[in-house]
């Protein structure tokens, strides 16, 4: 991780800024918040693999098209990278680097270059509030623990990424594909509920679930 | 026949919510025609969904102005897909195949046949999202 640091002290981080993104990373990785190590099953060794499958042919098309990769995996990359710093791996940083196509991590070169995950790299490692604010956003919404287990839930169940590209709240996903977002009352919204999708089209709707049903 | 659609702008319990909502009648055809033309229409052309004839607009945000554009392919990194430019005047900016996309969100809400929502558009820049709800939520 040395090389890390040293390159992020080289695009101008301050050796507070890093002491700073040390910190969140160790407070935002402890206990594992988001289920990052049950997720990818032992096929891979990072959260960005996990969206890598999860979005097929999308992942292969951002891959193709960095300019049009969306929030989500942006986010999917601060995490993989925020965790694999808290562990020390140079290895699994590298993995997610290739994974998103960073072209240069420390010393060791790799092919692509998407433009903006470079840049989103430099700002990472050049800016703790930048980095902070990404994981806060990943992270502090990122909670299973947070809300009741929806209807009919399991320990199968897989607590995940949204399906969608603007959210950062995790979803349940139940054994049969349907995807499970807790919804906080508001306005428009007398009671807590669930909103429930099964997924049997592409564009099939959201259900409200009450926690009574 | 159809009822309108209600849009209110308000802060929900997931961010800043340009909230379309109606009864189970409510014309969603319209609605999907619109964002076709919008699908179909040249870079840069415009229309205000709040002047629609099959939208009214909600108490709490009367005098709001939402504006549909279509652009030409982007990324939210050219600009937020929705924009608030004052509390009362919202931007929200496709390609054409995010707005076909939009249709088809809402074919399935009407092949559904029931109570059920979608959520349209959602930007990862600063929150704001919209969200199109049928037969789920009392109209006051």
């Amino acid at each position: 991780m040395a090389d890390i640091a040293a390159a992020a002290r080289a695009a101008g981080a301050t050796s507070a800024q890093l002491e700073e993104l040390d910190r969140l990373a160790n407070e935002a990785a402890a206990g594992d918040p988001i289920e990052w190590q049950p997720w990818d099953g032992g096929e891979s060794t990072t959260t960005a693999y996990w969206y890598g499958m999860f979005f097929d042919g999308n992942y292969i098309r951002y891959l193709t098209n960095p300019s049009e990769m969306d929030a989500d995996l942006e986010r999917g990359y601060y995490t993989a990278w925020t965790v694999a710093a808290v562990a020390g791996s140079a290895a699994v940083v590298l993995d997610v680097a290739a994974v998103y196509g960073i072209s240069q991590i420390g010393a060791v070169g790799l092919t692509k270059i998407p433009a903006q995950i470079a840049l989103e790299y430099r700002l990472l490692v050049a800016g703790g509030a930048v980095g902070s604010q990404a994981q806060q956003r990943y992270f502090g919404r990122f909670d299973s623990a947070k809300y009741p287990k929806p209807p009919g839930w399991t320990p199968q169940w897989v607590w995940g990424p949204s399906s969608g590209s603007g959210s950062a709240t995790g979803r349940w996903w139940d054994t049969q594909g349907g995807e499970w977002r807790f919804h906080f009352a508001d306005k428009h919204h007398l009671f807590d509920h669930w909103d429930f999708n099964a997924w049997t089209n592409y564009n099939s709707p959201w259900q409200n679930v009450y926690l009574w049903n | 026949m159809p009822t309108k659609i209600t849009v209110d702008f308000y802060q929900s319990s997931d961010g800043p919510c340009l909230l379309l909502f109606g009864g189970a009648d409510a014309d969603l055809s319209a609605l999907a025609t619109l964002f076709a033309w919008l699908s179909a229409s040249k870079h840069g052309d415009s229309v205000d969904l709040d002047s629609q004839s099959f939208i009214r607009v909600h108490e709490d945000s009367k005098g709001i102005r939402v504006q549909l554009l279509s652009t030409i392919a982007i990324t939210e990194t050219q600009g937020p897909f929705l924009e608030s430019l004052s509390s009362n005047h919202l931007i929200w900016r496709y390609s054409p195949e995010m707005w076909a996309e939009a249709v088809e969100q809402i074919q399935g809400m009407i092949d559904f046949n029931g109570s059920c929502h979608q959520y349209l558009a959602q930007s990862s820049k600063n929150d704001l999202f919209v969200k199109l709800s049928i037969g789920e939520i009392h109209m006051h």
